[in-house]
């Protein structure tokens, strides 16, 4: 966190004359701490919304057991069951790759969170550099996929993990497009500064042509997410789970919270870039904050449960021939109505 | 072939016997080439329990039940082929109330398996809530089954002679709230899917079936119809009330997944059209022939052929005078679509498999027997 | 008719041939069953209904149904077979339809069917012994 408690800590320990750095290690790990806690809180709420949420919409009321008539706890319960899983690893699967795939899949996905602003005085750090971190560090799960889809030595598994590669790799670049956008119309690549340019509802989705780079990197994060109608690397009814398939209880548990992690920082960060992140009125910030990302997941998991999947090559072709051109057109009149 | 200096080979993948999108114990031997499919061998046999055999050791009656588990989404086709073939070598004369009630049975059949077909295919492309919409409608037809006959899925309901029980007091206000229902739900699922960019995209163009192909090859009912051949054997070779019934036979000329899907959508409204009018024109009267306890069949031989919702299910009876069957085959139409199936992926993707064999509508419990 | 077409064109092969409702039945020896396919092929009967056996009254019999759909009518040509080492030939280049009915007569009834593309197995596992369908 910047400002006030970092510092008022800092001067505290320094005026019992204790080594910083033994602070800055306590804090730091604190810091990771707090939002792996946040993280996996959220995840819980996110699973439990998305059963309920696809409960609605298909005419079924979803978990209603665990925990009192709206079924809260089910994930928890699931969580558990998943711990207690056996742990298997398939025979002829590259073991070192394969138990490490899920971290390498899950550590990038919440390393980014340090740059969430949850509001005006929540964020852990603000680097000068980031919206490049984030696009750097959220290219990394990807090859967390290819190890899981090549160490299990499962012909569905290399199928999907080919799929995730290709994809991820396509819809790299109008997402960074998009965010070019953003950073472009802010003038920094910095979270703190592309906030601030939003404040008191001039968010940056109200102006043109930010719309188009909104609607450019909404589409783009659900393929990175690999959400239907871009989730054919996990393809539930052609690979069974794709590159995941040979993953069980615990490794498995890594791979669906990494999913879920990305899904709520696709909301989290669509609000940062476009809906001004924690502004509104009378609410406190980080209420605010959580509302539009919610709601931005809600519109995910809504499209998610109404609309059929793409095939890959299709997948491929709406990127490269349809948003990529979006995005450099958007890049384009972004820089042309700031001059 | 255009020569490579990388050597490459293709990677033979299963898809199945356990899958989520076979529909069944099917195994689908996929020589790829990337995502390319460039061979394509299904291998079946999972799911045989050697009914045919059965037959020749059970009577007319015992036989009855086995049929229901043919092809298990439309239990009353596989009766009525086999009690036509019957009834054929016995000579027997089914009265006109069992005949519009077995047409009744018939058509609410088609539209059960025609909304399985339709959730399975949605669910295949991910379109997970149509799935659930599909089985929501198919419920009350269920609803329906429970009221009549008292089974919801493999009725027997269809009996050498006649209709096995009378439909009871609020069937027919019950079925007609239904047909009411069902293309406002239909209307739903259009709305819903049909019209939907992504689902055209998987479906149209996809699978192609050419019509002469399709017939060379002994395809049926609506996997034929999709590519725009008007064969329907309630009108080629109506049996019970069909030819006095008022319908349309629905084509489409697409030949493609989309084609197929069509047909069999429009086959649900028609279907509902042609309860309403069964209900409307119901005779009083027996519901059973009379028929002797034990059933002897002159020797011979007789082909009963039914227009199931797969297409043209048969049974193919030769008797030999005594009380069981001297053979009784069953001509399945998901056998010869299969037989179809890898021409029809030659060339397309892995995810255009579940397409097109979702758009065949196969059940393996008639493909196996 | 069609009946009296086949009879004529096909003489002594054809054993018997009767019209009973829309079923054109009729009895040849193997020599004439490619021959007989193709005439019925060419008459329209473009839709192989079905192709089984049936073992019964003393002999083995290959049954083919021949439709044209366009008029409901049907040619059912059945050829006798010896139970043991029975051949015939395969219709596979005349009706594409008849790969897979042709290795179920064989699965089950042990006929082989000369120039057939892939005579395998097709209901039974692949180690199994013997025919189950004959008596």
């Amino acid at each position: 966190m910047n400002g006030g408690l970092y510092h008022s800590l800092a001067v505290w320990w320094a005026g019992h004359h204790l080594p910083p750095w033994i602070f800055d290690a306590v804090w730091m790990v604190a810091m990771a701490a707090i939002v792996t806690v946040f993280v996996l809180v959220t995840v819980l709420v996110l699973v439990w919304l998305e059963r309920k949420v696809s409960g609605d919409l298909q005419n079924r009321v979803g978990p209603n057991r665990v925990g009192g008539r709206f079924g809260p706890l089910q994930t928890v319960a699931d969580t558990l069951k998943l711990l207690l899983k056996e742990d298997l690893i398939p025979q002829g699967a590259d073991k070192a790759v394969f138990v490490l795939a899920p971290y390498v899949v899950f550590v990038p996905t919440l390393m980014v969170f340090m740059l969430l602003p949850f509001s005006d005085r929540w964020q852990v750090q603000d680097l000068n550099l980031g919206v490049l971190f984030v696009v750097a560090i959220s290219a990394l799960p990807v090859i967390g996929l290819i190890m899981a889809g090549w160490a299990s030595n499962n012909k569905y598994a290399i199928l999907g993990a080919m799929r995730a590669a290709a994809q991820g790799l396509s819809y790299e670049i109008p997402l960074v497009l998009a965010m070019a956008c953003v950073v472009v119309e802010a003038g920094s690549l910095q979270v703190g500064q592309i906030v601030e340019l939003q404040r008191g509802g001039q968010w940056f989705i109200l102006r043109f042509p930010l719309q188009l780079a909104f609607l450019v990197y909404f589409l783009a994060s659900l393929a990175e997410v690999r959400r239907v109608p871009f989730d054919l690397p996990e393809a539930e009814s052609e690979l069974v789970a794709g590159y995941h398939v040979e993953y069980s209880g615990m490794r498995f548990a890594f791979f669906f919270l990494a999913e879920f992690t990305h899904l709520f920082f696709l909301g989290a960060f669509c609000t940062t870039l476009f809906l001004g992140a924690w502004d509104g009125p009378w609410l406190p910030p980080a209420v605010w904050f959580l509302v539009k990302s919610y709601a931005v997941v809600l519109i995910v998991m809504w499209v998610r449960w109404t609309v059929p999947r793409l095939r890959i090559d299709q997948i491929m072709g709406f990127s490269w021939k349809l948003l990529v051109p979006v995005g450099l057109v958007s890049v384009l009149l972004t820089g042309l109505m700031k001059v | 072939m255009t020569a490579s200096l990388t050597p490459t080979e293709h990677v033979i993948l299963n898809m199945g016997p356990q899958h989520p999108s076979t529909h069944g114990v099917l195994r689908l031997e996929l020589q790829l080439e990337g995502e390319v499919i460039v061979g394509c061998r299904p291998v079946i046999g999972y799911l045989h329990r050697g009914i045919e055999k059965i037959g020749e050791a059970r009577t007319y009656q015992q036989f009855l039940p086995y049929t229901d588990r043919l092809d298990y989404l439309s239990s009353a086709s596989n009766n009525l082929a086999f009690v036509q073939a019957t009834e054929k070598l016995m000579g027997v004369q089914v009265p006109p109330r069992a005949q519009f009630l077995r047409v009744v049975l018939l058509e609410l059949n088609r539209i059960a398996s025609h909304l399985v077909f339709f959730a399975t295919f949605a669910n295949d492309l991910a379109a997970t809530t149509a799935f659930l919409y599909g089985f929501r409608e198919r419920e009350l037809i269920m609803d329906l089954f429970e009221m009549w006959v008292g089974a919801r899925l493999t009725q027997s309901s269809i009996r050498i002679g006649g209709v096995a029980q009378d439909v009871p007091a609020g069937f027919a206000e019950k079925a007609r709230e239904f047909c009411r229902l069902l293309p406002s739900r239909l209307d739903e699922y259009d709305r819903l899917l049909t019209g939907n960019r992504i689902f055209r995209a998987r479906t149209e163009g996809v699978g192609l079936l050419p019509p002469e192909e399709g017939i060379g090859y002994g395809c049926s009912g609506p996997t034929l119809r999709g590519s725009g051949v008007a064969f329907d054997l309630r009108r080629a070779d109506p049996y019970e009330v069909y030819d006095r019934l008022d319908f349309a036979v629905v084509t489409q000329a697409a030949c493609d997944c989309m084609g197929r899907y069509l047909v069999r959508m429009g086959e649900m409204r028609e279907s509902a059209r042609i309860i309403e009018q069964c209900l409307d024109q119901l005779p009083d009267g027996e519901v059973m022939a009379k028929v002797g306890r034990t059933i002897r069949p002159p020797a011979g031989e007789a082909y009963g052929r039914v227009e199931s919702p797969r297409g043209e299910f048969g049974c193919y009876l030769v008797s030999d005078g005594g009380p069981h069957p001297a053979r009784v085959h069953l001509r399945a139409p998901s056998f010869f679509h299969l037989c179809a199936l890898p021409r029809m992926v030659q060339g397309w993707k892995v995810g255009d498999v579940v397409a097109i064999l979702g758009s065949i509508d196969i059940v393996l419990g008639e493909v196996d027997r | 008719m069609m009946k009296d077409e086949i009879q004529r064109e096909f003489g002594e092969a054809v054993a018997t041939a009767e019209q009973v409702g829309q079923e054109l039945r009729v009895r040849v020896a193997p020599g004439a069953l490619a021959g007989l396919a193709r005439f019925c092929r060419d008459r329209g009967c473009h839709y192989p209904a079905d192709i089984t056996a049936v073992d019964a009254a003393g002999e083995l019999r290959v049954v083919y149904r021949l439709a044209a759909p366009e008029t409901g009518q049907q040619v059912v040509i059945s050829v006798p077979v010896p139970r043991a080492g029975g051949r015939l030939p395969s219709l596979c280049g005349i009706y594409p339809g008849a790969e897979w009915p042709e290795r179920e007569v064989h699965d089950l009834f042990g006929v082989r069917f000369d120039g057939h593309p892939d005579l395998r197995r097709i209901l039974l596992t692949d180690d199994w012994e013997g025919h189950p369908l004959l008596k």
